[in-house]
């Protein structure tokens, strides 16, 4: 059942990928992105109780913090060009 | 076997997850998509850790994660959907005209407005400079 379960997740993460590549404006990568960093942190939770280790789970926050500091950073490098936000009606 | 039942309601969410980010049609209906369902399979995740592994420092480490997540994935939804309403090329914004269907197809041109605002002069010439 956590051989299925690690299929499915996987399966997630491919769909993840196909937006991910046929995305149309960069604001759908950057959306992209924090959904398969999420789905890294399942992956890892997945293969962590196949392993029997614990230690993945440490990893697994790490990727969580690594998605969270590249989120902000595409984010912020996407609104750099755009400049001060239109006057509000 | 509850940590087995656990895991496989976190894939079910993970794959709602990534259906919706194939199927919605607009950015900020597959930010909703995304986000949310996101954060529910990591919780279910890291709780099918916990009940499989048992112990302090694995419950410590669950529970960091999961306030981590939980304190980063608002934030990051925020910063995603700020960029989304700032840097779509259209003045359209469904939630102040109600007039228009708020999804609109991404290959559909967008809307042409007798007036130009700002906004709309940027982005043609951030279209331009990227041609």
């Amino acid at each position: 059942m956590i051989l299925v379960a690690l299929i499915l997740i996987l399966f997630s993460i491919l769909a993840a990928f196909v937006r991910l590549r046929n995305a149309t404006t960069s604001a759908d990568r950057v959306i992209a992105l924090d959904v398969i960093s999420f789905q890294a942190i399942g992956a890892l939770v997945g293969f962590s109780l196949l392993d029997g280790s614990p230690l993945a789970i440490e990893s697994a926050l790490v990727i969580g913090l690594i998605g969270f500091l590249s989120t902000l950073a595409l984010t912020n490098l996407l609104l750099r060009d755009v400049g001060s936000p239109p006057p509000s009606s | 076997m509850i940590a087995s039942f656990l895991l496989l309601g976190a894939a079910l969410f993970y794959l709602i997850a990534g259906v919706g980010l194939l199927r919605l049609p607009d950015s900020l209906a597959r930010l909703h998509a995304g986000a949310k369902a996101s954060s529910l399979a990591t919780i279910l995740a890291l709780a099918a850790a916990f009940a499989h592994h048992g112990g302090l420092w694995t419950g410590i480490m669950c529970a960091g994660a999961l306030l981590f997540v939980f304190l980063t994935a608002p934030l990051a939804s925020h910063a995603i959907a700020r960029c989304v309403l700032r840097t779509r090329l259209d003045d359209s914004v469904p939630v102040r005209k109600g007039k228009e269907s708020p999804i609109r197809e991404a290959d559909e041109p967008p809307p042409q407005s007798s007036r130009h605002s700002k906004h709309s002069e940027r982005s043609e010439r951030r279209l331009s400079m990227q041609t």
